[in-house]
């Protein structure tokens, strides 16, 4: 079991990193202080994993959209019964959830950890899918895609994808739809466990208070060492052109909604280092944080509103935008005025000062981020997933350098692809 | 680990402070509460985000912003909720702890004068009014909140549900009052409405997280400000009849709010809480296992025991034809609760979450504050662990009895159609 300890100066914390026997990776963030100990166990297979090659196979297999988000709600249930019920025994809160690139398990307890831990780690293992059941569960599922329909901060965001993705499987629901969910049959489920719950292909992160050996012994009694076998996701290529300009829905809403972004290009398979995270993360707060003068303008011209204006840097394989959103009686003249920012920024850069109080800001947030096992050990996963480093992350940014801002600049907004999707009232 | 330590001011003005330098961050907060009115809900509700847009020092928006930024990205936060009753209003500053300041700025002295200045200081005009643009901001800022909150279904469905339980009572006005009202608004009389709130207001202040306050600044600045009023949890006589409204809209899923109720003592809180628990509060919960999933009437079907509103709410996601199904399948698992039909295994495991959320309180300063708020209306407030050892003593009998004192009171359907 090889054993890397990871200290944060800045941070004033340390983490392990553990390659476990199994092949599973493992990260435990000390809090002996905490009540609460939070624990994820994550595999590398979300909803844009609908075409895959494993490295024991010649060819690439295609299946029907949305079986990342079943299997989810699948695993729950084995043959000695839910994963809920057993959880209900030690007063661990539990839940799950489906992004684009992860699927994970979490709990968080105040105590009897091991238990717990316990029974993540059997039921994440242990699949079993009958015909019936899996029939049930469609009912469930097509449910709550129906309630997403009705979330207008829901299809405001979806619009834009599929308007700004003309290939890349980011444009499709993370549950499928009612359509692609009725093709799934149980074969689909095991295929696709047994190629992404390797658990080479998955993590486990932990933050709070813990005793590291008793974690490491429910680790070693419940691994299942999985086949030496990875996984290659399957993209088409993606132009860098956008689909459409322009995308527009109505739904019961009183005031408009607006997503606009810009789509970077991106060659395939390469990821973002933490600094070029950092710089973006120090751009968009200099450029549309409410200490901006574009926030000041789009605020004054009665554009956008504080508690709805947000703005992200949204990236993972083979994707990158930022994005703007928020509610707006105008969305056209918002993108507007971003556009002008955008130009504006483009031919003279950032200012020093935005940049140095752009820079404490994020710092002081992600400090702040760290007083939650949540935060942490989600942040965990998900760094690892995209081969970064937290506490790197922390020193990029404290450490970063202006002219890294405007190099971002460039790369994020230069190709002047925009999408801007709009939901009115009916 | 940090305690929760009561440090009274006046009979008006308490102080708790939760400090604990295992926190990396810090809080001050002040928590103004009134009895909500619809004569002054809207008047009262726009204050809180008015008085912190500017202050005499950064006395413009951008400014201000500009220094919070500087300060580590500290947060000068407003906000307006109900509780039971009354109104409440709270600002408060939050920021990194001053050890990761790479600046060495002193942080607690910081967010304090900033809080202090927004509190006692507010930006006025000659004339002595708030600045116009920033009340004109303002206002249409909460008139599109209200705007929103139609978007969001569930909430709505909730708030309609509230206005039908609360129809005859003061406790059913918006936290921010009618629409009509915020726009009724002007901005002649809102800084005399601000002197008002500092004088008729019960105060709570909480100093939370990584930081060593000085209480002598807390008891010079508060000492003489507010009144003391009784608080208690709302007293409402049994529905004579169920309130019922249904209202179409274009939507693929209904929602269904239901509000039961609840006549208990304070001493009874924890009794609610945990038959709340039972009947929809958990995964493992009658409502979860039973109406969603081994019936599959709804995606979602949940219970939240409200205490300052002695209320008890379901909220469910359903399908357009199964609304009567999922109404009837809830009042069966009440009903069924109330004949006392609990296993062993239904009240232990309410019982360990519950005692897992509260143990979970001083994790957060944010939950610790929320914790104490909540619990204003109780003659003593207990530490959450003396909380947990008293669920933990709760039998099969307390949540049987609970469950019997509840009385369904109002019913909105929000009955999805393809062309409403």
């Amino acid at each position: 079991m090889q054993t890397e300890k990871i200290e944060g100066k800045r941070a004033g914390d340390v983490y392990y990193r553990i390659k476990h026997p199994s092949g599973l990776s493992i990260c435990l963030y000390p809090k002996e202080h905490s009540s609460t100990t939070y624990a994820v166990f994550g595999a590398r297979y979300g909803s844009v994993d609908n075409c895959f090659r494993r490295s024991d196979e010649s060819g690439a297999q295609t299946v029907p959209e949305g079986i990342a988000h079943y299997l989810e709600h699948k695993l729950f249930e084995s043959e000695d019964g839910d994963a809920f019920e057993k959880y209900a025994r030690t007063g661990a809160s539990a839940n799950a959830f489906t992004s684009f690139e992860s699927t994970c398990y979490l709990f968080s307890c105040t105590d009897r950890l091991y238990e717990s831990l316990e029974i993540l780690l059997s039921f994440v293992q242990d699949p079993y899918f009958t015909k019936e059941s899996v029939a049930k569960e469609q009912g469930i599922i097509g449910q709550e895609i129906k309630m997403y329909d009705d979330d207008p901060q829901w299809q405001v965001m979806f619009s834009f994808l599929r308007a700004m993705y003309q290939k890349h499987p980011i444009r499709q629901d993370i549950a499928g739809t009612v359509e692609s969910i009725a093709q799934i049959t149980p074969e689909h489920l095991y295929r696709c466990y047994r190629t992404f719950y390797n658990l080479g292909n998955m993590i486990l992160c932990i933050a709070g208070s813990f005793d590291m050996e008793k974690v490491l012994e429910v680790c070693d009694r419940t691994l299942k060492p999985s086949e030496a076998v990875t996984v290659e996701r399957v993209f088409e290529e993606e132009p860098a052109s956008v689909l459409q300009t322009y995308t527009e829905k109505r739904l019961p809403v009183t005031l408009p909604l607006f997503q606009f972004g810009y789509k970077e290009p991106v060659k395939k398979g390469s990821y973002r280092s933490e600094e070029e995270i950092a710089a973006v993360e120090v751009l968009l707060e200099a450029m549309a944080s409410d200490s901006s003068l574009l926030f000041r303008r789009l605020l004054d011209r009665e554009l956008i509103n504080e508690s709805s204006f947000c703005y992200e840097y949204f990236e993972g394989e083979g994707y990158a935008a930022v994005m703007f959103g928020g509610e707006s009686k105008d969305p056209e003249a918002v993108a507007g005025e971003i556009r002008k920012e955008v130009s504006r920024l483009l031919k003279d850069g950032i200012d020093e000062a935005d940049f140095r109080r752009a820079q404490k800001a994020i710092y002081g947030e992600n400090i702040a981020a760290l007083n939650s096992t949540g935060n942490i050990a989600n942040a965990l996963l998900s760094f690892s997933f995209k081969n970064r480093e937290l506490f790197t992350y922390l020193d990029a940014l404290a450490d970063l350098k202006l002219s890294k801002v405007q190099e971002a600049l460039k790369r994020v907004f230069g190709g002047e692809q925009t999408v801007l999707s709009v939901i009115n009232p009916l | 680990m940090g305690k929760i330590v009561s440090y009274p001011i006046s009979e008006s003005v308490s102080l708790r402070a939760f400090t604990d330098p295992n926190f990396k961050t810090m809080k001050i907060s002040v928590d103004m509460l009134i009895p909500i009115s619809a004569l002054t809900a809207a008047k009262y509700g726009i204050l809180p985000s008015l008085v912190s847009r500017a202050t005499l020092e950064y006395s413009d928006y951008t400014a201000l912003s500009r220094r919070l930024s500087e300060l580590y990205g500290a947060a000068l936060d407003s906000s307006v909720r109900k509780m039971g009753a009354y109104q409440v209003l709270t600002l408060s500053a939050g920021g990194i702890s001053s050890r990761y300041a790479l600046e060495g700025e002193d942080m607690f002295g910081e967010l304090c004068e900033l809080l202090f200045s927004v509190l006692f200081h507010p930006l006025k005009t000659e004339d002595g009014e708030f600045v116009k643009e920033h009340f004109e901001q303002e206002k249409r800022q909460l008139l599109e909140l209200k705007d929103a909150e139609f978007g969001d279904k569930m909430l709505y469905a909730h708030q309609c549900c509230e206005q039908l339980h609360f129809a005859k009572s003061e406790a059913g006005v918006n936290r921010y009052g009618s629409r009509e009202d915020i726009l009724n608004l002007e901005l002649s009389g809102l800084s005399e409405a601000w002197e008002e709130l500092l004088k008729k207001s019960h105060f709570e202040i909480f100093i939370l997280g990584d930081c060593e306050p000085e209480l002598s600044v807390f008891r010079e600045r508060f000492q003489g400000l507010g009144s003391s009023f009784p608080m208690t949890y709302l007293k409402m006589d049994p529905p004579s009849e169920v309130q019922r409204k249904t209202e179409e809209q274009t939507l693929s899923q209904s929602k269904l709010s239901m509000a039961f109720a609840v006549d208990f003592r304070p001493e009874e809180r924890l009794a609610f809480q945990l038959m709340s628990a039972v009947f929809g509060g958990t995964p493992s919960s009658k409502l979860f296992r039973n109406v969603r999933e081994k019936q599959s009437l709804c995606y979602y079907c949940s219970s939240v025991f409200d205490a300052a509103g002695s209320t008890l709410y379901v909220e469910s996601g359903v399908e357009t034809e199964n609304l009567v199904r999922a109404e009837e399948a809830i009042l069966h698992e009440l009903d069924a609760l109330q004949q006392g039909e609990v296993t062993e295994e239904e009240l232990d495991a309410a019982k360990l979450a519950l005692c897992n959320a509260m143990r979970s309180v001083r994790d957060s300063l944010n939950a610790v504050e929320n914790f104490c708020v909540s619990r204003l209306f109780d003659p003593v407030l207990e530490p959450p662990d003396e909380l947990v050892r008293k669920i933990e003593a709760l039998r099969k009998e307390d949540v049987v009895c609970a469950a019997k004192k509840v009385v369904l009171s109002a019913v909105f359907s929000l009955k999805g159609c393809a062309n409403a």
